[in-house]
């Protein structure tokens, strides 16, 4: 059938079985928003900002294991995705960008709204596409989901100039090609891990983003039994592992639990699956594991010694790996040393002593949101003190609902990923933990959350300070707390009613569960002004360059 | 240990090619000391010649690191003693009357070409290795070099 560019844009959106697209018009995609306009298939939500469309995209993609997609103009609206796609890159996850351009006459002559978008997403993309010729779009299209969706996932660009959209071709559908599972790894490495396994006396798992981007909980879980050890999930990996297990551990890192820096002290192997070891995790790499031999599993080879050396690196997908290895080995028994990281969890649990007793902490509020949330809620994060708070304290039972911005650290990723998050998920409960000063980043987005009456629930942990900066100056700066004071005059209330949707406050320790309960049973999206102490700290912490082995309890 | 490691890439003759592959040395802090792009049998393939100074973890990163490139279709790291390396090398040297002729015996001994003699210049070409061209720079200095160029080293396996 003889269409135009645009439609074979969405037709291939169709193919791919994508349902929601974020996105925000403009000159060079007014052929495409023209196409949109005849096509009831496809939800376009439109965004209030380009940056939210992709962190809309990328929450969608997080909480659904689908591929998000988000649509934006030449020029500014390009250049505005872009920090949402090195958010996307850092953490690995699948999101397609449709960006429009000038015309390919006026291409490379400054023309209005022109911009190299190709050049400047080059380093934060997986792969990205100018299309050049109407006959290579679908192609290009299919092509670009295949890079998405393959081997260590990532997003991808299609930048689609503007009469490439109206020019007409041949469109025969297709249907995408079945994912080809990669290879397992060399059997001679593969028998070296099952005999390492075997003999370990006290060994650790550490699971990162990759068991969830490779649907491997279920394997980790049976893993984790059949070698009988303890487990820590990075950032990425929340959910990854029941967090309701006693083998659970908590994080390892910079704002890993204390019985995670023991562990990775005192055990003989640490099993790592699905992670790039960033130095949030290693901390001082010179320390890091010097006391074990390191079982590497990662679909990508460059993160073999990339930060920390590795003795046996399996290459591969996480799941087919584990299944294996759960085939491979028998069942272990490791009573002393389980036992000894149960004496380290009884002993140093997870506190957050409020300064006095009817002040709100963090701790209690994440803890009364699970329980009146659920174990199906999905929690979203914008970055600093609140994400870090929404990690410890929150129990994390199954994959893909904790969503954050883990390797960019992006503040304002959350309302949007929220938004993506909750119509990828139309029946469960999300909120955005947020602090007061990520929320202003990207509040705009509260207007498309009202528009669409999508209904999320915006928590603002609201301390008025900029508090994981704040911490560090507090620790390393004597105190001296440059710019990082807010302390604006906002009234959230009166701002959320201006958006059109409803405020809720927090004052005390009291109001925790009614406000909570109250937000959650009015099924539309909700602002909480949460106040806290502005000296609240996240605790643990390694201070940068020491050693995991020791973190700091107090401060 | 540093050395200089020579990286064949065999890439998808795609636009912006060459620049994919310089932004991912530059965001991943890899030294570039020289680059070759030449075009192979198939002009939808090409070949890029890249020489980086690193140690042994730079060599195994820069490898898999490209490898990741969707227009990359096969990395190598050429082994020095499974490969004959030749460089190219220009040079625009002073010329008097008596220098002349000493100019034309060292390259004959290097097996150079004279590519033009003017009344106060000469300009010589010489492919070869490194470290021959190394010495026919050297030799060449003491007249005078005033202009010279060299380009990044090609190979062959053998």
């Amino acid at each position: 059938m003889l269409l135009t560019g645009s439609e074979i844009i969405l037709q291939c959106l169709l193919e791919q079985k994508v349902d929601t697209i974020f996105g925000y018009p403009g000159g060079a995609v007014l052929n495409i928003y023209d196409a949109l306009y005849n096509c009831p298939q496809l939800r376009h939500v439109l965004v209030a900002h380009e940056q939210g469309a992709a962190h809309a995209a990328d929450g969608y993609a997080r909480s659904t294991g689908r591929v998000g997609v988000c649509l934006a103009t030449s020029g500014p609206g390009a250049t505005n995705l872009v920090t949402g796609l090195a958010t996307a890159y850092m953490d690995s996850s699948p999101v397609i960008a449709i960006t429009g351009n000038v015309t390919s006459a006026q291409l490379g002559l400054d023309s209005f709204q022109e911009v190299d978008i190709t050049g400047v997403t080059m380093p934060v993309t997986k792969h990205n596409f100018l299309v050049r010729r109407v006959e290579d779009l679908a192609d290009t299209i299919r092509t670009a989901f295949q890079i998405a969706t393959t081997g260590r996932k990532g997003p991808v660009l299609i930048d689609v100039p503007k009469d490439i959209t109206a020019l007409k071709c041949e469109y025969t559908p297709k249907q995408p090609e079945p994912p080809v599972e990669p290879p397992m790894p060399d059997h001679g490495w593969y028998l070296k891990a099952v005999e390492l396994i075997k003999e370990a006396k006290r060994p650790f798992i550490y699971a990162g983003g990759g068991v969830i981007s490779a649907e491997a909980a279920e394997e980790l879980a049976a893993f984790a039994e059949k070698v009988d050890a303890p487990v820590s999930c990075s950032l990425m990996c929340q959910g990854g592992f029941d967090q309701a297990s006693p083998r659970y551990i908590g994080m390892l890192g910079m704002h890993g639990t204390k019985t995670a820096s023991n562990c990775i002290r005192d055990c003989d192997l640490l099993i790592a699956v699905g992670t790039r070891f960033s130095d949030r995790v290693t901390c001082d790499t010179k320390t890091f594991g010097r006391n074990c031999s390191i079982l590497q599993i990662d679909i990508d080879p460059a993160e073999f010694n990339k930060n920390v050396r590795v003795d046996i690196r399996l290459k591969g997908n996480a799941k087919s790996i584990l299944a294996a290895l759960n085939k491979s080995i028998p069942q272990l028994h490791h009573a002393e040393w389980m036992g000894q990281v149960g004496a380290w969890q009884t002993e140093y649990p997870l506190t957050q002593v409020a300064s006095d007793p009817h002040a709100v902490t963090p701790k209690a509020v994440m803890e009364a949101l699970h329980e009146i949330g659920g174990d199906d809620m999905i929690v979203t994060t914008e970055v600093g003190q609140n994400q870090m708070w929404a990690a410890e304290y929150f129990t994390f039972r199954r994959p893909r609902e904790f969503v954050t911005s883990g390797g960019l650290g992006t503040m304002g990723f959350g309302l949007g990923a929220a938004i993506g998050a909750q119509l990828g998920n139309p029946d469960r409960l999300v909120v955005n933990v947020a602090g007061d000063g990520s929320f202003y980043m990207n509040m705009n987005e509260l207007s498309t959350a009202a528009k669409y009456n999508i209904p999320v629930i915006e928590l603002i942990i609201n301390n008025g300070v900029l508090g994981m900066v704040r911490q560090w100056q507090n620790l390393f700066y004597g105190k001296r707390y440059s710019q990082t004071t807010l302390e604006k005059k906002t009234d959230f209330e009166t701002l959320a009613r201006g958006f059109g949707i409803r405020a809720m406050t927090i004052r005390t320790a009291e109001d925790i569960r009614p406000v909570l309960q109250a937000a959650i049973d009015c099924k539309e999206p909700v602002l909480i002004n949460c106040l806290i102490d502005k000296d609240l700290n996240v605790l643990p912490m390694v201070p940068g360059g020491s050693s995991v082995e020791e973190p700091l309890l107090e401060m | 240990m540093e050395k200089d490691i020579l990286v064949k890439v065999t890439a998808r003759n795609n636009p912006g090619l060459l620049q994919r592959i310089c932004a991912l040395f530059s965001r991943r802090f890899f030294n570039i000391v020289s680059i070759v792009a030449a075009q192979s049998q198939d002009p939808t393939v090409s070949h890029i010649f890249i020489v980086v100074r690193g140690d042994e973890r730079v060599s195994r990163q820069v490898e898999k690191q490209l490898d990741k490139l969707y227009d990359v279709l096969e990395v190598a790291i050429l082994d020095p003693s499974r490969a004959v390396k030749r460089e190219h090398l220009m040079a625009k040297v002073g010329r008097t009357e008596e220098s002349g002729t000493k100019l034309i015996e060292i390259a004959n001994a290097f097996h150079a070409d004279v590519l033009h003699v003017g009344p106060e210049t000469m300009i010589l070409e010489l492919s070869g290795d490194s470290r021959t061209l190394d010495s026919f720079a050297e030799m060449l200095a003491p007249f005078g070099i005033q202009e010279m160029l060299r380009t990044g080293a090609m190979a062959m396996t053998i």
